[in-house]
Formats: structure tokens, sequence, C-alpha cells
């Protein structure tokens, strides 16, 4: 084998692990479903609790119920179709869908721990507001972790935005006011950074 | 499996280096097995149809050279299903890794670098 040869094999190599490892990162499609899918309950339960919206409190279990339904079979669709794409197993990729797992487990942990706290007469309605406060910390830390791991600036941005929300939300602890924040807050820090993906991947296809 | 051989590398233009080049990897030393190497060690585990689109490779082709690197050790086809439809991940194994990176430094010392 010649030099040249050799030299040619290598750069092929050094191409495919760079394709590899530059893979863009594949779960933009469930972070705009997701992002979409808050930002109209978190806007939906703005209207009840504020009263804007003709429905009794009492059904903000039904609309919680049928969030995490719906999110949890988009998740599920999206998913196999995102389990098939190039790179997935990259360690951005493997990364980026760590973190967001966990954060969803903490979530889930909270709204367990204050469904509990409210069973045995210890908490309140409005320990609920504590999820999207969590929730925008939490966010802010997945996306700092995922813009390290893959390189992408622009989610050290997203991360900054979605710690920013979680500061601004916590002066409306406990005020209808506090859902509406989050709404909007949402569509930056989750729509926005999910079609910023959805394009960085179609671009480097 | 190494090689344990002299050879006669081309080193630079018009030059002839006699080098021993036992740490050179047979195994992975070919333009396909190198491929899909090089992709393992980025995208671990990887479908077989990502790596045909990768490496360019034909169904056949790829086939048998990721034959001679799971003989070897190197990568662990997994046969199973995506859903309802069949589906080979090519896994880098933990030798395969190990292969790989002594494959890189004897050929960064091959060629000088």
């Amino acid at each position: 084998m010649t030099n040249q040869q050799t030299l040619d094999d290598l750069n092929y190599a050094t191409a495919l692990a760079k394709s590899g490892s530059e893979a863009p990162l594949v779960g933009g499609p469930v972070g705009l479903m997701w992002g979409i899918l808050i930002s109209v309950t978190l806007l939906a339960h703005w209207g009840i609790v504020s009263g804007t919206l003709a429905i009794e409190p009492q059904y903000l279990w039904a609309l919680w119920i049928g969030f995490s339904a719906l999110g949890g079979f988009g998740s599920a669709i999206l998913g196999k179709k995102i389990a098939t794409k190039p790179g997935v197993q990259s360690m951005a990729n493997r990364v980026e869908h760590a973190v967001w797992s966990m954060f969803t487990l903490m979530l889930a942990c909270l709204w367990v721990g204050i469904v509990i706290s409210m069973l045995l007469g210890m908490g309140s309605v409005a320990l609920f507001d504590l999820v999207p406060i969590v929730g925008f910390a939490g966010q802010g830390l997945a996306y700092g972790v995922t813009a390290k791991i893959s390189h992408h600036k622009w989610l050290a941005w997203a991360s900054g935005a979605a710690f920013l929300a979680s500061m601004m939300c916590l002066p409306a602890f406990g005020q209808p006011v506090l859902y509406l924040i989050a709404a909007i807050a949402t569509v930056f820090t989750v729509v926005v950074p999910s079609l910023k993906t959805i394009g960085f991947e179609h671009a480097s296809q | 499996m190494p090689a344990n051989k002299d050879v006669q590398t081309n080193v630079g233009e018009g030059s002839v280096m006699q080098s021993n080049v036992g740490d050179i990897d047979e195994v992975i030393h070919g333009r396909l097995r190198l491929g899909i190497m090089a992709y393992l060690s980025a995208v671990n585990p990887a479908s077989f149809p990502e790596l045909l689109a990768k490496t360019g490779s034909s169904n056949g082709n790829l086939s048998t050279h990721l034959s001679k690197l799971e003989a070897a050790g190197y990568v662990r086809q997994e046969k199973g299903y995506a859903g309802k439809r069949p589906q080979t991940l090519v896994h880098l194994t933990v030798p395969g890794r190990r292969a790989w990176i002594t494959y890189l430094e004897a050929m960064k010392e091959l060629l000088g670098s």
C-alpha cells in the first residue's frame, strides 16, 4: 500500500468519524411537540385560574391529565421515528436524551411529592406553582449540558433564557399570572430552540 | 489480529522506508473496515442501513467486512426489531475501541507525525 493510498484511506476514515461526531441533534421534533403542548396547557391553566376562561378550577386535573396523555403519546410516536435517524447514538444525542429523561423524572417526582403532601393534608394547591419554576431551572441545566457536549453555542443562550424564566416566575408564586409568564417563556425556552434544532438538522443533511 | 512482519512502506515522494509494522492491525487496515471503525468510534451503536449510507458500500460488501471485524471481536452485531421491522445494530466492543486507538497510534508513528 502506498503512502498516498494510506493517506486517502485515513482521510476517508477521518471524514466518517467527523460525520459521526458532528451528527446533528435529532430531538428537535420531540422538543417542539412538548413546547407547543406546554405553552397551550399553561395558557389554558392561566385562563382557568384567572377566570378568563369560564371553566371551573376543578377541571385543571383533566387539563393536566390530557397534557400528560397527549405528550406521552406524541413522544412515543416521534421517538420511534427519531430512533432510526443517522447519528442518533452519537455522544451529543445520547447525552441530550439522558438529560431530558432525567429532567422528566425530576418533574414527575416533584409532582408526585406535591400530590402526596396534599393527600396528607400538609400542602396546598399553590405548591403546584413550584413545577414551572423548578421546570425552567431544570431546562436551563439540560440545555447547558447539551450545549457543552454538542458545541452548539445557541443552546447556551437557551439555557440562560430558561434560568431567567425560572427567576421571573418565582416572584409570581401563588398568583395566576405565573402561568401566563410561564406560557410565554416556554415559547422562547422550548419552541424556539426546538425549531432551531430542527433547522440545524435539516441544514446538515 | 495484528500482523507482525516487515513491509516496505512509502513514506514520502520517492522514498521508501523499511518499517516494522507489527502494530498495524490488518483486520482494521482496509478502507471499508477503517471507515466502519471510524464511524463506530463516534456513533455507537449504528444501524446497518446507517453504516451503508455513511460508508457508501454495498450490502454484501458491508456484511463481509462486518463479519471479519466481528470474528476479531472488534464489533458485535445485534439482530433485533425496530417496531415490526428487522434491524441490525452494530456495536463497537471494548477490545474494538482499544484496537482502534492502537491502530491510530501505530499509523501516526509510521507516517512520522
